[in-house]
């Protein structure tokens, strides 16, 4: 520092603007001890000070280097309000592909197929813990898991609780700390359930009856550690994400134990904490993982057909999504869960032209903005 | 306002306090009557407990404790309880005390102890060590206070409802900054009067030892009462370290699953690393900067405030137009840890500096060196092997960091901490004990490295001889 050399204080009295410059760093280091490291603390604040104070933009759609998807688009925002997200954990659909989003805080959004928020409802009890894990029975109406309570719930698709049903306990029948559900072609319920049970239950279509229990805590086949989310194909076959196993299971309707495939890793074809999987009319499966933040499509021989998304904000990146739903164009819906928002996949065999200036339209009317976290 | 939840989070947090105090003390009993080697294990014994992260003890005792836990018939206890996690608090927390307490009686004038030769047993204790602990008592039961009170995962994990899980919620809910940050009026004063108190009343850290004050320290404890307490606080040792570590490398599922877990998490615990890394250096860079700057003190409230606040406040201020950059990026973790440990690297640092060699410092000065001539030829080579522990420490905290990166954390950003958290909801598993096997192993490697470069120059160095 200059200040501190006598010799260059004579020049700098030379320089009447250098010396006061100086002196008021002397006066400011003296007085309040405030010198460059000061500054070098503030920095963060300073930048602030440099910076507006508007939200940012980011686009509402992008299109994908995809086989499969023509673009992806991005529903709801990081928020309380009518059409926005925390944390969102579990989509679901009913039987007009109106998309149903449930999140952190408990309560439960309507979407239209295009993304138009159309209503909503709070779960009535959250105090142990938040619901999670949706599927659409062959009405129409929207199954919700409760893990906490440990219950089903059957929502008409204005959110009217059609039927409720569930009994504590680690009893054959019994749910404890059940996940995901998925309902099987003949009408049947399958329920996974995590922790104290490591198993998954078939249940009648009113739940009154349990019609098979499956797996066990372990590493090998047929046994699960942390079954995530649970899918069912055209033939009846059960797809588990075995998300600790870092595997996806695969078991005829009757339960039995038919193949595993899938690896611990981030390679193409590893998994890395699979949360959920769905699976469409050709047999192709879309495994959700949470691990990588992307989704893998497996075609049905479980070989890996390509690799969707990474981690990240823009449209088409995912940050820990959490779960997935087909609708009936075989659009992926896709909780984004970590950048609090929805994304919904367009089938490329859809004029995705056409949809895209929808969503601007949306823009400008504002009737949907989408803002990052 | 919730007044339930905030006298909720008081009665944690106190009987939290009470008790660390209480297990302290008894370890302190024993530790200052040790001398040599035991005397070592124990402290290091006791600094490792101090070290462990939240959740790793969370998720051994689920296992050990929880409703389907191998200890559970023995002591059907329930964790997910007011009691439970007061329990583990405590486990957490009684170092403070110990090491405080400990630090009090080892600078203690040895003649004390001779003073009255009769004085044996708990009159000893009473009338000698009480009144030289009594400020080290007021002092931890302040910091193990405050803590508690903003302690945020260990209640959330065992489902205890704390008034700063209301602020998480609230703000989840609404995502109102002003209302979160208002509601948080309660979570700002205990530390500051804490801050307060501390500036008047300074902790005195141990110094010298005084090796020849132990066996008279022992004889007046006496025998009976010196047995007491090596039982006492060999319990606390077994609870913390001990259960801990023991659940997690004795149980199979950790070795089974550590390599599944390891390809699974590569990418976390890359990311682990470098945000525990880097915001440690950082944060001892700018403490030692301004270390001789006393309004520095001014960042304690971020390390003592929860971790979720400042979370919620860095959104507040990071979610704009031109700081997207920030926001969206590591670089938001960065910034938030190294605000976070920012006041305990400058307290650190202001400690080294006070024992270098300032006539050193002065000659340099006086014969026309540089800053950075200074720094690398009086500073550094006196301050080195503070500093490197000093940012170890750091380190450590940001590698255990759940708190403020929760709210915050980018896409990609997970860390190991935040994904054993997240698991941790969903109860205890192998799964789980594998990744805190990899956090371990990670928290070493700069111990490793350490001692690796060491010798690689002593070797160079006895190579060039």
């Amino acid at each position: 520092m200059s200040w501190k050399d006598p010799g260059q204080r004579t020049k700098a009295q030379e320089m009447p603007k250098l010396h006061y410059l100086n002196a008021g760093c002397r006066f400011a280091r003296w007085r309040l001890g405030i010198d460059w490291s000061f500054v070098l603390c503030c920095w963060p604040f300073a930048l602030l000070l440099l910076t507006a104070c508007s939200p940012p933009d980011t686009p509402d759609s992008r299109s994908l280097d995809s086989r499969l998807f023509s673009h992806a688009q991005v529903i709801g925002e990081r928020g309380g309000g009518a059409g926005q997200f925390n944390k969102p954990r579990s989509v679901g659909l009913d039987g007009d592909d109106n998309i149903f989003v449930i999140d952190m805080t408990g309560r439960v959004q309507k979407f239209s197929p295009d993304g138009e928020f159309l209503l909503s409802w709070q779960m009535p009890e959250t105090d142990k813990g938040k619901a999670k894990g949706m599927d659409t029975d062959p009405d129409g109406n929207v199954l919700l898991i409760e893990p906490h309570y440990m219950r089903v719930n059957h929502f008409a698709p204005d959110g009217r609780l059609l039927h409720q049903w569930g009994r504590e306990g680690t009893n054959t029948g019994q749910l404890i700390f059940p996940r995901a559900v998925a309902v099987a072609p003949d009408g049947g319920i399958w329920v996974s359930e995590y922790a104290f049970a490591e198993r998954i239950q078939k249940f009648s279509a009113d739940g009154a009856t349990c019609l098979l229990s499956i797996g066990g805590p372990g590493r090998g086949p047929g046994e699960f550690n942390r079954a995530e989310g649970i899918g069912v194909d055209a033939d009846g076959n059960l797809h588990v994400a075995d998300s600790c196993n870092h595997r996806i299971q695969v078991f005829s309707a009757d339960g039995r134990f038919l193949r595993a495939y899938g690896r611990p890793g981030n390679q193409p074809g590893e998994m890395s904490y699979p949360f959920d999987i769905r699976i469409d009319e050709a047999g192709r499966q879309y495994v959700c993982e949470f691990g990588n933040s992307r989704i893998q499509v497996f075609d049905r021989e479980d070989r890996l057909i390509e690799v969707i998304g990474g981690p990240g904000r823009a449209p088409g990146q995912f940050s820990n999504p959490w779960s997935i739903a087909l609708d009936s164009q075989g659009n992926l819906i896709v909780a984004d869960s970590q950048n609090h928002r929805v994304q919904k996949l367009w089938r490329r065999t859809q004029r995705a032209e056409v949809r895209e200036p929808k969503v601007e339209d949306r823009k400008q009317n504002g009737s949907v903005t989408n803002h990052p976290l | 306002m919730n007044w339930t939840l905030l006298l909720n989070s008081m009665l944690v947090a106190g009987a939290a306090a009470s008790l660390a105090i209480l297990g302290g003390f008894v370890v302190a009993l024993w530790l200052t009557g040790q001398s040599g080697g035991r005397r070592t294990a124990l402290l290091i014994a006791s600094v490792a407990a101090a070290a462990l992260p939240p959740f790793l003890v969370v998720n051994a005792w689920i296992d050990l404790f929880g409703r389907t836990g191998s200890f559970h018939l023995w002591l059907p206890f329930e964790l997910y309880s007011f009691t439970g996690c007061v329990a583990l608090l405590a486990s957490l927390f009684w170092p403070i005390p110990a090491l405080l307490i400990h630090s009090a009686w080892r600078q203690a004038n040895p003649e004390l102890w001779e003073a009255d030769p009769h004085l044996r047993g708990v009159a000893f204790v009473r009338q000698l060590l009480w009144p030289q602990a009594r400020t080290a008592v007021a002092q931890s039961a302040g910091l193990v206070f405050v803590l508690a009170l903003n302690q945020f995962s260990v209640p959330a994990i065992l489902q205890v409802r704390i008034y700063p899980e209301e602020l998480w919620v609230r703000f989840n809910t609404t995502f109102n900054h002003g209302e979160a940050l208002a509601l948080s009026w309660p979570m700002v004063i205990f530390p500051l009067l804490l801050l307060a108190w501390l500036a008047r009343h300074p902790i005195n850290w141990p110094r010298g030892v005084r090796t020849g004050s132990t066996v008279e320290f022992r004889r007046q404890l006496g025998t009976g009462l010196q047995r007491t307490c090596a039982a006492l606080g060999g319990l606390v040792l077994v609870i913390s370290p001990g259960l801990p570590l023991g659940q997690l490398l004795g149980t199979p599922g950790t070795w089974t699953q550590f390599a599944p877990a390891l390809a699974a998490g590569r990418a976390a615990a890359g990311q682990s690393m470098l945000v525990a890394l880097v915001p440690a250096v950082l944060a001892v860079g700018l403490g030692w900067c301004c270390a001789r700057r006393r309004w520095a003190a001014l960042f304690w409230p971020a390390y003592f405030l929860p971790g979720v606040l400042l979370g919620i406040g860095l959104i507040f201020l990071t979610n704009r137009n031109g700081l997207e950059w920030v926001y969206s990026s590591v670089a938001i973790l960065y910034l938030g840890l190294t605000l976070r440990y920012l006041a305990p690297a400058w307290y650190g640092a202001r400690l080294i500096r006070r024992g270098l060699d300032q006539e050193l410092a002065d000659a340099g000065r006086l014969g026309g060196a540089t800053g950075w001539q200074r720094w690398t030829l009086v500073d550094w080579p006196q301050a080195r092997p503070q500093l490197l522990a000093l940012g170890y420490v750091l380190y450590l905290l940001c590698l255990w960091d759940v708190e403020t990166i929760n709210l915050i954390v980018p896409p990609g950003g997970e860390t190991l901490a935040l994904r054993i958290f997240n698991l941790l909801h969903y109860g205890h598993n192998g799964e789980v004990n594998a990744l805190c096997l990899l956090l371990l192993l990670i928290a070493l490697l700069p111990l490793a490295a350490g001692t690796i470069a060491w010798r690689l120059l002593a070797a160079a160095k006895g190579g060039g001889r």
